[in-house]
């Protein structure tokens, strides 16, 4: 147990350096650094001073050395858009409004999946499954900048129930629209996985028996098939936050939520590089903790786990 | 007994799913007051700030306590409702008005601080602002009259110190070699309201007093902006403009308060408060909901849509800014400036505008206005004459056409992308074959600049001249420029003799004409296609009224809205 959450630590901080080194080769064949910084006409002497600055003048391992020394200091430089200001900071300013974005989707995904992925499966073959696979489909297949405006233009010009864009705090009428959009391609896939699941679950033995000993049906479903769908779900679960935490480009850029996606969006056009890595770099790292997490999660869930790491020591 | 279990379950579920809704609300609610304190303060600190000012404003609050006995009298006066407008950007600017180069920066802070002198609403001329009157004392000093009676949004009397501090400042900051456009100078105070200007290098500069009514000429409160330092700056203001920061949320709403006090009376609009989307179609269903008065940079195919909308309607300007498409003039083929030539006269940029813009551009000769400073009235846009582009390849030596390379710069203006594409299509009809690479605004600089052998043999850009002037416009193909250096590789000595000499030129007549030939060679001599002015869109809410300027400048000052 205690080697296997090792092991998977010691992933983590493998994938976590081969982030760090895939972000610092991006940013040596984007261009020049210093040019980058700089506008079109700045001073070449100006140019030169960057550099210096910069450390480019230095040899790549060199540069990667120190890239590395001030990622772990948190430091990667300042804002190239928000002069003076450093990139950490910025990326910090706009976390809260991704997490409420994502934590707002994540539980609609959970809530409206499961439900309607159950129902499903209960009634499998009936109206409610056509339907609610059909729904699933159209979720899965419609791009989410289109979802996002035709939500906006039924709801908040057509309709004027909710507004366009922005977020005002914790107004809830301004995370409905995103909500929906960033969700649906989730909701569709997991509605699917967990009707899949619970029929599998459904036709076991061990649920033929349950239901033969005369089982009362709640008991069966919530104790007995839920319980053992529940072990891959969470897995899921876990991954769709990892995802919907490294904020929707395209969600916050139609809706114009503060967020980690906008903020990438943007520094990817005025090529602010600080603030790219630094995205990219808590976006990977938070990805792979939540994973962590769930692999650890996963010893206390399936016994399984725990007892093959008993039988590997 | 199955169906009971079924609706047993279905009840239990909803009962769930209810359950963990509510869970979901409950911990948002609870998380609202420590998410929310972490950011308030940062944001109020601002505020606050002028707020320290109150003890200079002291006596004003003692009046409240002769108030009381005034405040009985029976009938309620009505307060007017106060005339706040809603209004969407692009992007949310800073507010630090000197130390950045961003467009919507410069329109927010241009309503917030001020300039000594300013641009007139078309751009042509220069008119005072915080200087009253100015003269030209030699060659490279202005003196100006400052206004007196002004005030600080704080209470802090604006001075000739805050003059010499605010030339002084970006001086000192790190990145003054970026800001070539800034009015470089020595300052020095005759008295409280007369300021002498030198240049740096005591050196002629035609357009010295226009660059005061730039970005850099912005005037701020030394002791405000010593107190909160360049952190500070960027979240907080204290100018002597017509509008006050009330609240700063980068992320959320900036709301602007008019300043009462302004030495130009109170401004018709009581509020503003501006926020930001990126996504253009989102800018256009917030304008059709009713939900803001103004939204800028609509795309020119949603013109028609917010024409037929009851609640809004389209305001458009041409702007400063020129598109062409700069040759690489040392490659093999567009060397020759027969070809140059054929592929301007096989352009059709007039069908372009027409079709692809929706009208909003303007044919230009080359890259100066008709509202610059040295254009050439006698200049006629290229026609669209595809014959002649022809002879002139078949006389350059290429009867059967020629094959380039082109570079279209995309999301940097509305609709760059499709207008690069119809261009592939008009000059292939003269048998120009272009094979067309779209890069990302963001991407430009290595592509264009640090590519010592570009595969392109021509790229886009546009250049938007704020000075309206042709020593700041046709700088761009000068041997020496950056971008001649750099990309075009565009060395034509006559050129640059024209250029230099009208650099130090102060006799306008002289300068004029000397613009007027080198734009006359760039016409004939074609490093470019000339492509067209861009107009800037705005959608408005009818209620609304605006005169939108070239400049690009959105002026709140300016603005009135009916009852």
């Amino acid at each position: 147990m205690t080697q296997y959450i090792i092991k998977r630590l010691l992933q983590a901080v493998v994938v976590i350096i081969g982030v760090l080194f895939f972000t610092f080769a991006l940013l040596q064949l984007t261009g020049d650094p210093a040019r980058a910084t700089l506008p079109l006409d700045a001073d070449p002497e100006a140019v030169e001073q960057m550099r210096q600055k910069l450390r480019l003048d230095e040899p790549i391992p060199v540069q990667f050395y120190y890239y590395i020394l001030n990622v772990l200091k948190g430091d990667f430089g300042d804002s190239l858009t928000y002069k003076h200001q450093p990139a950490r900071e910025i990326v910090f300013e706009r976390l809260p409004a991704t997490i409420q974005l994502a934590l707002s989707a994540w539980i609609t995904i959970i809530v409206t999946s499961l439900i309607i992925g159950m129902i499903a499966a209960i009634r499998r073959g009936s109206i409610i499954d056509n339907i609610s696979m059909v729904f699933a489909m159209f979720g899965q297949c419609l791009p989410s900048f289109w979802l996002g405006l035709m939500l906006i233009l039924l709801f908040a010009v057509t309709l004027k129930v909710l507004p366009t864009s922005g977020r005002q705090g914790w107004d809830l009428r301004y995370l409905i629209l995103p909500t929906l959009t960033i969700s649906a391609p989730s909701i569709a896939v997991m509605t699917r996985i967990v009707r899949s699941g619970m029929l599998e679950v459904l036709n076991k033995d061990y649920i033929l028996t349950a239901r033969s000993k005369g089982l009362n049906g709640r008991v069966i479903f919530f104790r007995h098939a839920l319980k053992n769908v529940a072990i891959p779900l969470v897995t899921l679960y876990s991954l769709q936050l990892g995802g919907l935490l490294s904020g929707s480009m395209i969600t916050e850029t139609i809706f114009g939520w503060p967020g980690v996606g906008l903020l990438s969006v943007n520094a990817i056009g005025t090529r602010d590089f600080p603030i790219v890595s630094a995205v990219v770099f808590y976006v990977a790292t938070g990805f792979v903790l939540i994973n962590l997490f769930v692999d650890i999660l996963y010893t206390y869930l399936d016994p399984r786990v725990r007892l093959q790491g008993k039988e590997v020591s | 007994m199955k169906m009971k279990t079924r609706r047993e379950f279905l009840k239990g579920a909803s009962l769930l799913a209810g359950g963990v809704i509510l869970a979901a609300c409950a911990p948002k609610a609870t998380e609202a007051p420590t998410t929310a304190p972490t950011e308030a303060p940062k944001e109020e600190k601002p505020t606050e700030a002028p707020k320290e000012e109150k003890p200079t404003e002291t006596p004003k609050e003692e009046k409240p306590t002769e108030a009381p006995t005034e405040e009985p009298t029976p009938e309620p006066t009505p307060t007017p409702e106060p005339v706040v407008i809603r209004v969407l950007m692009a992007d949310q600017p800073q507010l630090e008005p000197q130390l950045h180069a961003g467009g919507n920066q410069a329109n927010l802070c241009e309503n917030i601080y001020e300039t000594l002198v300013a641009f007139s609403v078309d751009g042509t001329e220069i008119v005072p602002e915080l200087a009253v009157s100015w003269e030209r004392v030699n060659d490279y000093t202005f003196k100006f009259n400052l206004r007196e009676g002004v005030t600080f949004h704080s209470g802090d009397p604006f001075t000739a110190e805050a003059v010499k501090y605010s030339m002084e400042r970006y001086n000192e900051a790190n990145e003054a070699p970026q800001l070539s456009q800034y009015p470089w100078g020595t300052t020095t105070i005759e008295s409280d309201y007369v300021v002498t200007v030198e240049h740096k290098e005591q050196k002629s500069d035609p357009i010295f007093l226009k660059r005061f009514a730039g970005i850099g000429g912005h005037i701020v409160n030394p002791r405000f902006a010593e107190e909160v330092g360049l952190e500070g700056m960027r979240t907080s203001a204290d100018g002597t403009g017509p509008y006050k920061v009330e609240a700063y949320d980068r992320d959320g709403e900036i709301v602007l308060a008019a300043n009462e006090k302004h030495w130009n009376g109170k401004p018709a609009i009581d509020k503003v408060i501006q926020t930001a989307v990126v996504e253009p179609a989102t800018r256009v269903a917030s304008l059709l909901a009713g939900e803001v008065d103004f939204a800028d940079a609509i795309p020119p195919e949603q013109v028609p849509v917010i024409e037929s909308s009851k609640l809004c309607r389209i305001e458009s300007t041409p702007t400063n800014r020129v598109v062409f498409y700069p040759f690489i003039v040392n490659k093999p083929i567009a060397e020759n400036k027969l070809v140059r030539q054929a592929c301007n006269y096989a352009s059709n940029f007039e069908a372009i505008i027409e079709f692809v813009l929706a009208g909003r551009g303007d044919r230009v000769n080359a890259l100066m206005l008709p509202q610059y400073f040295g254009y050439n009235p006698n200049l006629k846009p290229y026609p669209d004459d595809v014959e002649k582009a022809k002879a002139l390849l078949t006389e350059a030596g290429f009867p059967n056409g020629v094959k380039l390379n082109m570079v279209q710069l995309v999301g940097r203006l509305p609709n760059d992308k499709e207008v690069g594409e119809a261009l592939v299509g008009e000059l292939k009809r003269a048998g120009i074959d272009i094979t067309i690479n779209l890069v990302e605004i963001g991407a430009a600089g290595p592509v264009l600049w640090e590519n010592p052998n570009p595969e392109h043999d021509l790229y886009s850009i546009s250049w938007g001249n704020g000075f309206m002037d042709g020593g700041y416009g046709m700088d761009y193909f000068v041997s020496t420029s950056f971008f001649s250096t750099k990309s075009t590789q565009y060395n034509n000595p006559e050129f640059d003799k024209l250029m230099e000499d009208a650099a130090f030129e102060l006799d306008e007549e002289k300068r004029r004409k000397l613009y007027e030939q080198a734009d006359a060679l760039l016409y004939e001599d074609c490093p470019a296609i000339w492509a067209y002015a861009v107009h800037r869109i705005y959608g408005v809410s009818k209620r609304l009224n605006m005169v939108p300027r070239p400049t690009e400048r959105v002026n709140f000052f300016e603005m009135s809205v009916n009852a």
